[in-house]
Formats: structure tokens, C-alpha cells, sequence
């Protein structure tokens, strides 16, 4: 008779085939098991800085509903703490952030993860003006992808939020913003308070994507966008656009200069229009003008036809 | 054409190699199923395959299921060669397709072993540097673990909890949410 063979020793795994199946897990599954099983396996999660380049939770993951361990860090309110523990880890080298933040948080984490590459800010708040966002945005030099989901409309001292932000990150090659009035829907008065995109933007000579929802937007920030963005292939815009007044040359512009284009727009409605009440002069616009999602070459159709036939 | 193309499979199949296991069982494979093996792909580049290669770090149980992984994936890799030259009509891509398939069943089955080959199929797959077999593995070892408290862990693995009552501690403070 054979002697059986001694059990395995998965604690004994060689570090690098342990970090192979760390960075299969990702930083999320290997805090809340893997690193706390023993001595070993911990010492591989706190040494590999590489398993922590890349931080986040996707907040639509299903299996985060169903998974007690996580639904503890978010009844102890301590999911920020283990993000940045997480960041730390990465000790400096972290490239990729997506999670909640306010501006006090941010500038936090912009000093442990000075070599972020790619920030997705999730309902983002921040106290007053943008000052602090501008501050912390201007210290991460290799940022190139930033995603911004602002939680409150921030009121700006100088400029708006779009041409702060550009001017705090020139080397952006995909930005999305998400402005804040989508939250204030059941407040009547502020659903029309939509953020401005009216003025210049600095030259932004590596964006190819620029994604703005919730914004309102008029020809000459159109304009802008077009003239500054030498590179810009992808152009999301959602919120108020008079897309009527757009005119040939602005919308040649557009189908020249950039490949995806949609304006998921409407006119921005009238002032004395305060939603809820169906008024009949509102319905009386509402038939085309303040329609929702279409191509950019319907909207152009219908204008068409509509001047040829004026 | 077609003579110099049949020659050199001739010289293909002429080319075998002899792996011999830790407990001195020996196997003949293709050099193409062989090869799949970065570590004897340098053997063989090096010429220091003559008289068999000893793999003094497998068994005979792993180093059969290890052969019989590279030979399915050797034919695998053949056929993609082959598909790449000539055809692209949709047919083709059926028989692709399926072949693939066919492939993913391979790869599931294999993997339905207990946790002492598993870890011994790692640990040859990494000193064979075969990277498909090592992917498998190591993801095979990932899905396991997911979802899993420390305490299922080491169950499952057989893992002993060697933390320190001090170690366990800091760990309280640093990571309050790991604890009930």
C-alpha cells in the first residue's frame, strides 16, 4: 500500500501564482476574504503594490446585493475607509479610481494617488464653490479619463464647471460630466436650472470623447467645444439645446468634424413654465420641439423641412 | 508544393519526445503537444532533449492529465493556424465556432478534479510554464474563493490560521469591516 500523499499546502502557493489568483479576485474580494485566511496569503496582498492599481466598486454589480460581507463594510458606513486603505496599498502607483467622493475626500485621495489615470467620482458634493475640486483635480498631471457625477449643483465664481475642470486637466483624452439637476426632479423650479455650457473652453488637444448630461447648452458652447476639441470623435450631449437654432453651418460642423454625435436634447422650456401642470400652450411645443431622444439628422430633417416649408 | 508540405509532417511526426515523471514513468508526446511547455520549448531549442526530459517535479497521475490538456490544445492550435490561411466564409466559422466549444466542454471537464490535483496541476503548469493551463487553473482557484468569508476559505482549503492574536488585532483596527 501506498502512503497517501500529505495535503497540500495552499498557504505555501509561490507568491507569484498567489498574486495571479489576487489580481483574478480584484481588490475588493481579496479585502473582504482571501488576505485574512493566513500569514502567507496576507503578505502577499500588503507587499504586490500591482494589485492595487486599479480601485473600485461598480456600484450595479449584482452579486454586491447578495454578499453579507459587503453589506457589513456599508452598514458600518466604512466603505471609504477601505477604498483608501486600498489606495494606499497601491503606495503612490494607484491608476485607476471610481467610487464616492466629496471635496474633502478628493483632496485625500489626490495626495495618496498622485498617478491616477482614470477617476469616475460617483455623486460627488462639494461644499460652496469648486474651488477645492479645481485644486485637487490640478495635482493629478497624468489624468486622462475623468468621469464626474456631480451629487449638488456648485455654483462657480468665475467660470462653469465645464471650462474649470478643462483648465485644471488640459490633457484629458475622455471626459463625462453628469450635472446635478437630474436629482432635483421633484423640485420644480430647479429642474430647470441646468448647467450652463455657454462660454469658451480652454484647447483640450487629446479629448476624443465628451460626454455632458444635464447641462444646457447653447450654439456658441457648441461652437466652442468644436473649435477647441481638434481631436474630439465622440460627443454625448443630454439636457436643453435649441437644436432650431443651430443653423447649416454649425450642423455641417458637427458631421464633419466629429463621428458619434447625439443630442439627447429639447428646447430649453420657457421660464414661466413650472412644470406639473399640464398647460396647453406647453403641449403646444412639446409635439416636436421639446422631444426627446432623436438622431442628429432627424432633428436637422425636421428643421428643414419645416424653414422650406415656412 | 504539396510533396514539401507532406514531408515536413512526415518530420513532424517523426519528432517525439520522451517526458519522463518524478516517479520514472515515461511518456511520448509530439513535439507540438511538447512544445505547448515553454520550459521544454527551450529544452528542445537547446538540443538537451536526447534521452528523454526529466520533469523530476511531476508525478505520473499529473503528468498524464498535463499531456492530455497540451494535446488538446495543440490540435487547437493547429487548427487555427490552418484557418487563418484560406477560408472566412461563414461555414467555416461554424466549424470554428464549434470547435471552440468543443474546446470550453474540454477545459470545464478537466477541471472538475478535487483540490490536491488542482493544486498539484498549478504547481506543473507553473514549472512547465504552460500559460493556458495555468490561466485555467489559477481562475478555477479565483471563482472558488469569491464571495467567501476567511473562515470558508481556510475550510475549503485546508488552510490553518496561523495570525497571531497581536497580527489579529491590528488587522481589527485596520480592517473593522472583516470582523462580525
Amino acid at each position: 500500500m501506498e502512503h497517501p500523499p500529505p495535503p497540500p499546502d495552499w498557504a505555501a502557493l509561490p507568491t507569484d501564482i498567489l498574486l495571479d489568483i489576487f489580481l483574478r479576485l480584484g481588490p475588493r474580494e481579496v479585502m473582504l476574504g482571501a488576505e485574512l485566511a493566513c500569514k502567507a496569503w496576507r503578505s502577499v496582498a500588503l507587499e504586490e503594490s500591482a494589485l492595487w492599481r486599479r480601485v473600485g466598486v461598480d456600484p450595479w454589480d449584482p452579486s454586491l446585493f447578495l454578499d453579507e460581507r459587503w453589506r457589513r463594510v456599508i452598514r458600518r458606513g466604512l466603505l471609504g475607509d477601505m477604498m483608501l486603505l486600498a489606495v494606499d496599498r497601491a503606495k503612490g502607483q494607484c491608476e485607476v479610481f471610481m467610487g464616492y467622493c466629496n471635496s474633502d475626500s478628493l483632496l485625500d485621495l489626490v495626495g495618496r494617488a498622485p498617478a491616477l489615470k482614470s477617476l469616475n467620482m460617483e455623486r460627488f458634493s462639494c461644499h460652496e464653490s469648486g474651488e477645492s475640486l479645481v485644486e485637487a483635480l490640478q495635482k493629478l498631471t497624468r489624468l486622462e479619463d475623468l468621469e464626474i457625477d456631480f451629487r449638488h449643483r456648485i455654483d462657480w465664481y468665475k467660470e462653469n464647471a465645464l471650462q474649470s475642470v478643462c483648465q485644471a486637466c488640459p490633457r484629458l483624452e475622455k471626459l463625462v460630466v453628469r450635472y446635478a439637476s437630474a436629482y432635483d426632479l421633484e423640485r420644480n423650479e430647479d429642474e430647470f436650472q441646468k448647467e450652463p455650457i455657454d462660454g469658451p473652453i480652454p484647447v483640450m488637444a487629446k479629448l476624443h470623447t465628451l460626454e455632458l448630461y444635464d447641462c444646457n447648452l447653447s450654439t456658441k458652447g457648441l461652437n466652442a467645444i468644436l473649435d477647441s476639441c481638434p481631436l474630439l470623435e465622440t460627443l454625448h450631449i443630454g439636457g436643453y439645446f435649441h437644436k432650431r437654432k443651430m443653423g447649416k453651418e454649425l450642423w455641417r460642423k458637427c458631421r464633419t468634424r466629429v463621428k458619434n454625435i447625439t443630442l439627447d436634447t429639447r428646447k430649453k422650456p420657457p421660464s414661466w413654465y413650472s412644470g406639473g401642470y399640464k398647460t396647453d400652450e406647453f403641449y403646444a411645443y412639446s409635439s416636436d420641439e421639446y422631444s426627446g431622444i432623436s438622431s442628429l439628422e432627424e432633428d436637422f430633417d425636421l428643421e428643414n423641412d419645416r424653414m422650406g416649408s415656412c | 508544393m504539396a510533396s514539401a508540405g507532406s514531408g515536413d509532417e512526415k518530420a513532424a511526426a517523426a519528432a517525439m519526445i520522451t517526458l519522463i515523471s518524478s516517479d520514472n514513468e515515461k511518456f511520448e508526446v509530439t513535439e507540438a503537444t511538447a512544445t505547448l511547455s515553454q520550459t521544454i520549448r527551450h529544452m528542445i531549442e537547446d538540443g538537451c532533449t536526447d534521452g528523454g526530459v526529466p520533469l523530476p517535479n511531476v508525478t505520473s497521475k499529473i503528468l498524464a492529465r498535463v499531456i492530455e490538456y497540451c494535446k488538446k490544445h495543440a490540435t487547437a492550435a493547429a487548427g487555427e493556424e490552418g484557418s487563418s490561411s484560406s477560408f472566412s466564409d461563414a461555414a467555416f466559422l461554424e466549424v470554428d465556432r464549434a470547435f471552440l466549444e468543443e474546446l470550453e466542454e474540454f477545459d470545464d471537464a478537466f477541471l472538475e478534479v478535487d483540490r490536491a490535483t488542482l493544486f498539484d496541476l498549478i504547481l506543473a503548469a507553473n514549472y512547465l510554464d504552460i500559460k493556458g493551463l495555468l490561466n485555467l487553473t489559477c481562475q478555477k482557484v479565483a471563482d472558488s474563493v469569491k464571495g467567501k468569508t476567511p473562515e470558508q476559505i481556510r475550510e475549503m482549503y485546508n488552510i490553518v490560521n496561523d495570525l497571531t492574536p497581536e497580527e489579529e488585532a491590528e488587522i481589527r483596527r485596520e480592517t473593522q469591516w472583516a470582523f462580525e
